[in-house]
């Protein structure tokens, strides 16, 4: 298990992380998840001794690693631009691991070989690293952080520099590798569909603080605070006369908002018997494929987005619609 | 065809010939006359001077003197080259701003102006040794001659190329490899020879060659500092043209000629062999690395302080001298006050003044020569490419090529009689073959920067400029000059005080009537004049600020634009 305990990490007069505690269990895919600046790549950095703790205690399977240097700590990292060794072949990037930890000259090319099977780079171990595609150099990235088999993974970021398809393609693929090396694996991004799609457990982090920690579905479905909803995923904020309704049917204390996840609202000619309806016109409509997205607008100016699947959506802008949402499935949150 | 456009035909062929004219004049016949001075005697092909080279004990130790001399100047600059570096931006090492500050002391001030003001504190009577000598009373008083004394400059004042080219090199490292390296068990140390090194490799071949290619035109510091007995190759062709023996002088020259064309092909090869691009789309700046033993911190951290001391102390000593009375100077005992005497004098004193200001008119004749070629040169090459501009580009080099020594001893071997090239004219003994010749010397150089700044420009700004209705002129006028402006500059800028101080060339060019101010910096040890040393003094600290102006405006300068 690894435990961050009253971590504050601070440069100068400026605090980075204020108070973190995570606990993260063996073999689990955790993600720090958060905008940019929110202090996720910090703790990551900590955790991989980069980075001193103004004060807190990081410890890793029972061992304390706060007074441990970088290279005593025995953790793998992947670099958010690889950081490959450019003096050095796919092959050498590789083993420079193994021989900084002395392992045997004979089991050296066995087990460099064993692990670009695993991450299918055989055929490159020869090549330049200059002379690989994005994709590959990840690939190489990752090979060389787990050759020396360590207990915890640590990555950065590390589809950031890859096109859409790829990033799809290689975090299907990180998390297969994950899972087949039960290796501990705390993940860091800043997109929140790829922290979904990849993740055990995520902790969302807003300006410094951890704002909340879950599995994918706790967070999207029963966000802690209005800042998790509206990072994670798209959400209607139910204004004026949505609002003011709202508040008289559902239990809710001044300071709350109302959210809704756009799938969960329907826009339709009539209002839908069972749920909650509003007046309104439509806005604008994308069509995206496998789903519309339609904007519409309530009497009092509030707009709403819905997501409609299929594409037998025949509205036109300006014609009068009905917004209806059940209300369970409004969220009451508080601003953070 | 307009009349406007015949002109600018007319006007663009008259320049080319003149310039053309020049090169062949001053580079390419120079170069010949070296070949013929020694391989041919009264006109008929001979290996006489080999013969002399043979027989000459004196003359063949100062070729083994000048490789010996590179040889060891190769390792002593690397290691302290490197260990500056390492303390001003790999390790986090206290102090380390001034350190660097203290490092970058030969950039203002080398070549003569460095080796006077070294031999003023570090020679027999100089006030560091004699302070030396308090201390440790076995130390040879005469330490700082010879081949002692020329490697100690050398050690010194040659890391210019490591912080020039290695520094730059390594502050563009992607830390993120240093990070990687430790995280993947890697000490700091191991992380600095496998990761960091290997990757500045091409800037360390870089620096090696050309510090060798330093060490081996090296001609202040042997030539002031060398004795009677330790003579280099450039220091024995000053010598030997003394004597009227051009043809030894003319196969040293082409001695140094060939050592130095090898050494630039090997540079070509390494730099091509070797560069290594960062995979990173984003890179890391670096950040420097704390010594975590104590005792090798502290050694460390003592080393880098001994170090700055000995960068720093000729400065400090030679500005606090320079303002103390005659009188100190001259027995090298600390001055009791300090003024501005020494200053007023030499500036109001037209026998003082008078090598300064002449070495300002030849420098800015010669940055002006300068310009007037390198620019229309560079349009040229990039407008038209073909043979001819191949060949202009490639006689524009030739000086980088050649040591300055060699095409020196060919402009004295062909201009010192009368030469139809020059309209009947001797050149050597007058004024113009001095500016002539620093002007070749400052070419490649500035046709390097400047085919940069052009080659920079977008060649639709010009199209563009065409066909809104500008002339050729017009449009290098507002289009083309506003962008390579800035570069001239700081090449003038950099030309100009390269020259002010000059001293290889002067060396072999002045004349009585023509001595410019490196002549006369060398000249204390040889004067009587108890004022000479003090106005030595001045000249260098005048230089000093002169350099440190050129370089911080250059660099600010650049930076704005």
């Amino acid at each position: 298990m690894i435990e961050l305990k009253d971590i504050v990490i601070k440069y100068g007069d400026f605090t980075a992380v204020h108070d973190l505690n995570i606990q993260i269990q063996e073999g689990e895919f955790f993600t720090f998840l958060g905008p940019s600046g929110c202090g996720k790549t910090t703790t990551l950095r900590a955790i991989a001794g980069f980075e001193k703790p103004a004060s807190g205690t990081i410890t890793a399977f029972g061992r304390d690693l706060s007074g441990l240097l970088p290279e005593e700590r025995g953790l793998g990292f992947v670099f958010q631009n690889y950081a490959l060794f450019p003096s050095m072949n796919v092959y050498e990037n590789i083993a420079f691991g193994l021989k900084a930890h002395k392992v045997p000259k004979k089991e050296i090319p066995e087990r460099v070989q064993r692990i670009a099977e695993k991450t299918g780079i055989t055929e490159h171990l020869k090549k330049k690293v200059n002379e690989l595609s994005g994709g590959q150099q990840q690939r190489i990235a990752i090979a060389r952080a787990l050759v020396v088999e360590p207990k915890i993974l640590l990555m950065d970021e590390p589809l950031s520099n890859l096109d859409a398809k790829l990033r799809v393609s290689t975090r299907e693929e990180i998390r297969r590798l994950q899972r087949s090396l039960g290796i501990t694996t705390i993940y860091v991004t800043h997109d929140q569909e790829e922290a979904m799609a990849i993740s055990d457990r995520i902790a969302v982090f807003n300006v410094g603080r951890l704002e909340q920690i879950g599995t994918p579905k706790e967070i999207y479905n029963r966000p802690a605070n209005a800042a998790v909803a509206r990072f994670i995923g798209d959400i209607n904020v139910l204004a004026g006369s949505m609002d003011q309704a709202l508040r008289e049917k559902l239990t809710c204390t001044p300071e709350d908002s109302f959210f809704i996840r756009p799938h969960k609202v329907t826009i339709s000619k009539e209002a839908v018997s069972g749920a909650v309806s509003f007046p309104a016109v439509i806005d604008s409509f994308e069509f995206l494929g496998a789903y519309t997205k339609i904007i519409a607008r309530t009497q009092d100016g509030a707009q709403v987005t819905s997501l409609m699947f299929g594409s037998e959506t025949d509205y036109e802008t300006g014609e009068a619609v009905s917004i209806s949402f059940r209300p369970e499935d409004v969220l009451v949150l508080k601003e953070a | 065809m307009s009349v406007k456009k015949k002109l600018s035909i007319v006007r663009s062929v008259l320049m080319f010939a003149i310039i053309a004219w020049f090169l062949v004049t001053f580079i390419i016949v120079p170069v010949i006359s070296v070949f013929r001075t020694t391989f041919f005697t009264n006109g008929s092909f001979s290996f006489e001077a080999i013969q002399k080279l043979a027989a000459s004990d004196r003359v063949r130790r100062s070729l083994s003197n000048t490789y010996k001399m590179a040889f060891w100047t190769l390792i002593t600059v690397t290691i302290n080259g490197m260990f500056q570096i390492l303390v001003t931006e790999y390790f986090d090492i206290k102090g380390s701003k001034l350190l660097e500050l203290a490092f970058m002391t030969p950039l203002i001030y080398g070549g003569i102006s460095l080796v006077t003001g070294y031999n003023y504190i570090y020679s027999a009577n100089g006030y560091i040794t004699k302070l030396l000598l308090k201390v440790f009373p076995s130390l040879n008083p005469n330490w700082f001659t010879g081949f002692t004394g020329v490697l100690f400059v050398h050690s010194f004042a040659m890391t210019t190329h490591h912080i020039l080219f290695v520094k730059t090199a390594f502050r563009d490292i992607d830390y993120s490899t240093i990070e990687a390296a430790k995280s993947l068990g890697a000490s700091s140390m191991k992380a600095f020879f496998k990761v960091a090194l290997p990757v500045v490799k091409p800037a360390i071949f870089s620096a090696t060659i050309l510090l060798v290619l330093g060490a081996l035109n090296s001609f202040a510091a042997p030539s002031m500092l060398g004795g009677k007995n330790f003579y280099m190759i450039n220091s024995m062709i000053l010598t030997l043209n003394g004597l009227r023996s051009y043809d030894l002088s003319a196969l040293l020259s082409l001695i140094l000629a060939v050592s130095c064309i090898i050494l630039l092909l090997v540079m070509n090869w390494l730099e091509k062999k070797n560069a290594y691009l960062s995979v990173s789309k984003v890179t890391t700046r670096l950040r420097k690395t704390k010594i975590r033993n104590p005792a090798l911190n502290i050694l460390i951290h003592a080393l880098a302080y001994v170090l700055a001391l000995i960068y720093l102390l000729p400065v400090i000593f030679i500005v606090l001298f320079s303002l103390g009375d005659v009188q100190s100077i001259v027995t090298n005992t600390f001055p009791k006050s300090f003024s501005l005497g020494n200053y007023i004098r030499v500036f109001s004193t037209s026998a003082t003044l008078k090598p300064f200001l002449n070495s300002v008119k030849l420098s800015l004749l010669a940055v002006l020569m300068v310009m007037l070629i390198t620019i229309p040169s560079t349009l040229a090459i990039k407008k038209h490419p073909g043979m001819a501009t191949k060949i202009l580009e490639m006689t524009l080099l030739i000086p980088w090529i050649l040591p300055a020594t060699m095409l020196v001893v060919g402009m004295i071997t062909t201009y010192s009689e009368p030469n139809v090239l020059v309209f009947g004219q001797i050149l050597l003994g007058g004024f113009w073959l001095l500016p002539i010749a620093y002007t070749v010397s400052k070419i490649p150089s500035s046709m390097r920067l400047v085919r940069a700044s052009l080659y920079a420009i977008n060649d639709s700004h010009e199209e563009a400029a065409h066909s809104l209705g500008g002339g050729a002129f017009y449009t290098f006028r507002r289009v083309v000059w506003p962008v390579i402006l800035p570069t001239a500059i700081s090449v003038g800028a950099i030309s100009f005080n390269g020259l002010l101080s000059e001293y290889t060339i002067s060396a072999l060019l002045y004349n009585v009537n023509n001595i410019p101010l490196g002549i006369v910096l060398r000249s204390p040890e040889m004067s009587t004049d108890p004022n000479t040393e003090a106005n030595s003094l001045v000249y260098i600290v005048v230089l000093m600020i002169i350099s440190a102006i050129t370089l911080l405006a250059t660099q600010k300068y650049r930076n704005k634009e």
